[in-house]
């Protein structure tokens, strides 16, 4: 009689393997009594995060000149800044990290895939690796290896390429309509009609694959990479599906439904329903590793948040930060970041109410908020604030302000060092992730960072 | 020490007859060599003798091919480390030599690989490609070409019958469909053959549009009458579906199917009638076709037997797609069509026939003669630029592009002198305020005529172009919609300018910005930008590449960063004084201001063949390479004798061999 383990093994050998594979071993690891792999969202917002804008009252602010050694707070007691508040029942769970540097990406509006992947992209025009996302989701992939949305300044734009990379020179789309992402996630819940238009679909996509395969095998070496990525893409597409299909009992019970707030215009209802498609997507196993970029890159950071009563784009109000005479732009600024930490708590709030192994799926979740253009409007990423929510299973010690010591500074790390120490929590790590700031030693950019862990 | 000229061209040559593969496997003994002997002086520090190694110490790979070479040669020769400094021990410095060889292949590799990337095609020597080849062989590779947006624009709505994609003004809506998105760098032409596949995200929205697409052929009054009858047809049998999948091929592909082709399609008709039903089958029938690698890809692989130098000519079949796709954004019309089918597009004769019959139809052509002079100039670019001390809504952004595409298409269509015209002409186009509604014509007049040079209450006149009556104006690159696209918030983007000029014009190279380079203008307001870039640029590490740059684009200090013309900056006389330096006699020397510097890169037969490498990029959708020199010097030739005729230069390179030859990779064209 075959045991658990050995017949799952056995599934996993018979002509739906590549399909399965990624269900079962999540099932697997369940049987041995194991836990899933760490889910993860990274939640980039465009232009820049104030560091002072993420330090809790009654704990000192230090100009980053002035820090000259590594530095803790907890944060268990503090009155947290205006842009945490909404995440102050996850104190236990909160880091702040300030003093990470990053001048490998460069700095300006935006750094162009580069918050994530801790080089310089040149304006996307040098895309040096996957970026930290799409190295977890790819080690750990669920139906789908990452899922990428965001939101832009252009609310016609349908995708945008500026945040993930899932590879040299590859930028991974980010969807921009909530609408679409939906379809994409859901669409094989879908009854009636849309139930058979999925089924046609389906057959579209095996029709697909066998007319590249023809067309390749005709042009045998010539352009060879292109038709092998056509037809790959195609097969992932159709192994998506595969999976969909074979998930659909699971899915349908995460489906959010999509309801106005999908098509809207307005930019709040749009990452609203973004973060409800990622968190939907992390439950049902979807993904293992969601990316929410919230008006990444240059121009299209300059989103008015007209949902929030502000009639100012980012842009304005990134000149405005630093106006002593009037402090609305740093007001309007906070505004919007406590927004994204609304949605975030929502999402936490959703995956605590999920069981899973002795705890919840909140145990088994690190969020990551950063900025996507470092610590000031036109950046030079000498700073560049993370903050980050989940425990990792008891890994992580949270409930703690840290400080790293200034650039240079013995003791003083980068951001590459944060990246790993995720991708290390994922079990994917790299050893050195990202490239090197010529003017700071190697260590500095070694992860894990071990002031993060118990 | 051999002249840069002479040693690129011997290196690219070289990496010419390299093999594919790569051939140094990170010997560390260069950069440990150079890290212990040379390394204390020639620093970004020290900078002796002008040289910093340490971009060869960090990533010998991508090393300049000329500084690597003279570093061998000096290692050879004993010149270096200097007879009063630590010698290195003889292994040691065969060492070096030994793995210096293999990596200088390796550099010239990459350079030749890197010179293909769009954004790079000046690292190919200029010299190079306007000398006479012993063997005249240029061809494009056999390729693939991804179909553009602007291609698929049209057939979406030929398909649909209805406006599905179309460009909105003013809200934001380009009508480029994202399933192919322009992946181009910034700054080079962006339509590349090179740059574009189907990887997994544009495949899917490439799926979902086409599966949109073949849903709305089925729908509406316009409904095809094949698709009509099948749609009435309760129980079609397979050869209902047959005129169909003939109709989807001629509007796709713009051919008929073979039988083959069409057999091919029916197992998928059959299996989604019979689960999803009728329908469903033919929406996904419709679908199949549109998404075939030959409707996505411009197929250019070329028919026959390849002659001595391997290449083939394009087939009837692609060269009238190929025509139609560098001149217009339609499919081959009847005329391309006919001379396909009837054989009357089998030679250069029949090319040029039909290349010139275009061009003659300015209405056309113009659009796509248009785009190449938007993404050369890059002033479309102005509605991105952010300013805070402006409102938005005084700028006027679009109204100044618009205003430079008029210029654009007014020496176009007069078609003489054309590069000249467009550096120094001195009248512009502009709206009427007057057709604005109030309160944006107070706007119009308070903010966009100063800017143009003209005063806030001027009655616009009929007969455009017009000279403003302040200030002066030398063509695109004075134009209030380029100056506004290279600026920023609340200054001009001197450095960017002088980069445009340097690649653009005068076919130079610079690196990408060094990691780790602090690069930050000091904020003092009592300074002007020539001033704060003076202190920042100057130091001799970041004067190697901004010496190329700072010059050129300091001229145009002239205009503010709204691109109003000014004689004073900070209430002192604005600077205006530059200097072109690349070692062509015809043009090096300061210059007074911007208008000495275009007259006089205007006139020069040298800034006309970088301009003509420009346009071989644009209409080939590659990159220049030294087989390519006869084009290049043909179509440079045909530019000078038709008074500067753009369309003499267009029909030059598009009957070239560059154009209509294909060569296969060498394992098909020995089959």
């Amino acid at each position: 009689m075959l045991n658990r383990r050995r017949f799952l093994n056995r599934l996993s050998l018979c002509a739906s393997a590549p399909v399965l594979a990624p269900l079962l071993d999540r099932v697997l690891l369940g049987a041995e009594g194991g836990k899933p792999p760490l889910r993860f969202l990274f939640v980039v917002e465009g232009n820049s995060v104030p560091p002072k804008q993420l330090c809790p009252a009654g704990i000192p602010f230090v100009e980053r000149e002035q820090r000259n050694a590594f530095t803790e707070h907890s944060l268990l007691d503090a009155e947290l800044p205006t842009a945490l508040k909404p995440v102050a029942a996850y104190r236990d769970r909160l880091t702040v990290i300030q003093g990470l540097s990053g001048r490998m990406c460069s700095g300006g509006h935006s750094s162009d895939h580069g918050a994530l992947g801790a080089y310089h992209a040149n304006h996307g025009r040098n895309l040096q690796a996957a970026t930290v996302d799409c190295v977890i989701g790819q080690a750990h992939p669920g139906i789908h290896e990452n899922l990428v949305l965001g939101i832009s300044s252009d609310a016609d734009k349908v995708v945008d390429f500026n945040c993930s990379a899932s590879g040299r020179g590859r930028s991974r789309a980010t969807l921009l309509h909530p609408s679409v992402a939906y379809t994409q996630l859901f669409g094989a819940v879908a009854k009636g009609e849309a139930g058979a238009a999925f089924q046609a679909r389906r057959h579209l996509l095996d029709h697909m694959r066998g007319d590249i395969r023809r067309a390749r095998s005709a042009l045998g070496s010539l352009e060879k990479e292109k038709m092998d990525a056509y037809l790959s893409s195609f097969e992932t597409l159709g192994t998506t599906s595969q999976r969909l299909v074979e998930a659909r009992d699971r899915i349908a019970k995460v489906d959010p439904g999509m309801t106005d707030k999908y098509s809207s215009q307005v930019e709040t209802d749009r990452l609203d329903a973004h973060f409800e498609l990622a968190t939907a997507a992390l439950i049902g196993g979807m993904t293992n590793c969601a990316t929410i970029a919230s008006g990444v890159g240059f121009p299209n950071f300059n989103i008015t948040f007209t949902g929030l009563g502000i009639q100012t784009g980012k842009h304005p109000i990134g000149h405005a930060l630093y106006n002593e005479d009037d402090t609305t732009g740093w007001d309007q600024s906070q505004k919007i970041r406590a927004f994204h930490f609304q949605l975030i708590a929502r999402t936490m709030d959703k995956l605590k109410t999920m069981p899973e192994g002795g705890g919840t799926m909140l145990d088994n979740t690190v969020i990551v908020y950063l900025s996507d253009g470092a610590e000031t409007h036109h950046s030079r990423c000498f700073e560049w604030p993370f903050v980050v929510l989940g425990n990792a299973s008891g890994r992580l010690k949270a409930g703690r302000y840290l400080q790293f010591p200034d650039y240079g500074l013995k003791g003083h790390r980068t951001i590459n060092a944060l990246h790993e120490t995720l991708l290390h929590l994922a079990g994917a790590s790299q050893g050195l992730f990202g490239s090197l700031d010529p003017n700071l030693d190697k260590d500095m950019h070694r992860g894990p960072l071990e002031q993060l862990f118990v | 020490m051999k002249s840069f000229h002479t040693l690129s061209c011997v290196i690219l040559v070289f990496s010419l007859c390299l093999a594919s593969s790569s051939v140094w496997a990170a010997d560390p003994a260069v950069p440990s060599f150079l890290k212990t002997f040379c390394a204390d002086c020639h620093n970004p520090v020290k900078m002796k003798g002008k040289v910093s190694l340490t971009p060869l110490i960090e990533n010998p790979a991508s090393a300049d091919p000329s500084l690597l070479q003279a570093v061998l040669d000096v290692v050879t020769s004993r010149e270096m480390p200097p007879e009063d400094e630590k010698q290195p021990p003889s292994e040691a410095r065969a060492a070096f030599l030994a793995a210096g060889s293999p990596l200088m292949r390796e550099v010239a590799l990459n350079r030749a690989k890197e010179a293909e990337l769009p954004g790079h095609g000046n690292l190919v020597p200029h010299a190079v490609l306007f000398t006479e080849p012993e063997v005249r062989r240029a061809a494009t590779p056999a390729r693939l070409w991804r179909m553009s947006p602007h291609l698929f624009m049209p057939r979406a709505n030929q398909l649909t019958g209805a406006r599905f994609l179309e460009p909105r003004r003013n809200q934001g809506g380009d009508g480029l469909h994202p399933a192919f998105a322009y992946m181009t760098p910034p700054h080079a032409f962006r339509d590349d053959a090179g740059q574009h596949l189907f990887e997994e995200a544009t495949t899917e929205l490439l799926f979902n549009v086409c599966w949109d697409i073949a849903g709305l052929q089925m729908q509406g009054k316009r409904v095809a009458p094949e698709i009509e009858a099948l749609l009435q047809n309760k129980e079609p049998s397979d050869a209902d579906w047959h005129p169909i999948i003939r109709r989807q091929y001629q509007m796709g592909l713009h051919r008929q199917p073979h039988d083959t082709e069409i057999a091919e399609l029916m197992p998928l008709v059959e299996q989604t009638q019979r689960d999803s039903g009728r329908n469903m089958a033919l929406q996904a029938l419709l679908a199949a076709v549109l998404m075939k690698p030959e409707a996505v890809y411009r197929f250019e692989i070329g028919q026959g037997t390849p002659d001595a130098h391997g290449r083939v000519m394009l087939a009837p079949q692609e060269l009238k797609h190929a025509i139609a796709y560098a001149l217009t954004d339609s499919p081959p019309d009847v005329s391309l069509e006919h001379a396909a089918k009837e054989g009357r597009l089998a030679g250069r004769d029949d090319v040029r026939r039909e290349v010139e019959r275009l061009l003659g139809d300015f209405e056309t052509t113009s659009p796509r003669l248009l785009r190449f002079f938007q993404e050369y100039f890059e002033y479309t670019a102005a509605p991105e630029v952010f300013k805070d001390h402006r409102q938005a809504n005084a700028i006027f952004a679009r109204e100044r592009v618009e205003g430079a595409d008029e210029m654009v298409l007014f020496i176009l269509e007069r078609d003489e002198d054309v590069l000249r015209r467009m550096l120094t002409e001195d009248r512009v186009f502009i709206s009427d305020a007057s057709e604005q509604r109030e309160p944006v014509e107070k706007r119009f007049r308070r903010s966009l005529h100063p800017d143009y040079g003209f005063p806030p209450e001027w009655i616009w006149e009929q007969e455009q172009p017009v000279q403003p009556p302040q200030g002066r104006r030398s063509g695109i690159l004075t134009h209030p919609a380029w100056l506004l696209a290279f600026s920023d918030n609340e200054k001009n983007q001197a450095i960017q300018r002088g980069l445009w000029v340097q690649t653009k014009l005068l076919g130079g190279s610079i690196p990408d910005t060094p990691v780790g380079v602090d690069a930050k203008l000091p904020a003092d307001p009592h300074l002007t930008l020539r001033e704060k870039m003076k202190q920042v640029t100057s130091a001799t590490y970041c004067w190697s590449c901004h010496q190329k740059m700072d010059p050129l684009g300091l001229p145009f200090e002239q205009f503010d960063d709204f691109g109003a013309y000014r004689q004073k900056e900070l209430e002192r006389p604005v600077v205006t004084t530059g200097e072109i330096k690349i070692g062509v006699p015809e043009i090096d020397g300061p210059v007074a201001d911007p208008f000495e510097m275009l007259a006089r890169l205007s006139t020069s037969p040298y800034v006309e063949q970088v301009f003509v490498r420009h346009v071989f990029r644009y209409f080939l959708g590659r990159n220049e390479t030294p087989d390519d020199a006869p084009t290049l010097m043909d179509a440079h030739e045909a530019y000078r004798k038709n008074n500067g005729s753009m369309r003499a230069l267009a029909a030059s390179l598009l009957t070239s061999d560059s154009f209509i030859y294909r060569r296969l990779p060498e394992t098909l064209a020995t089959k």
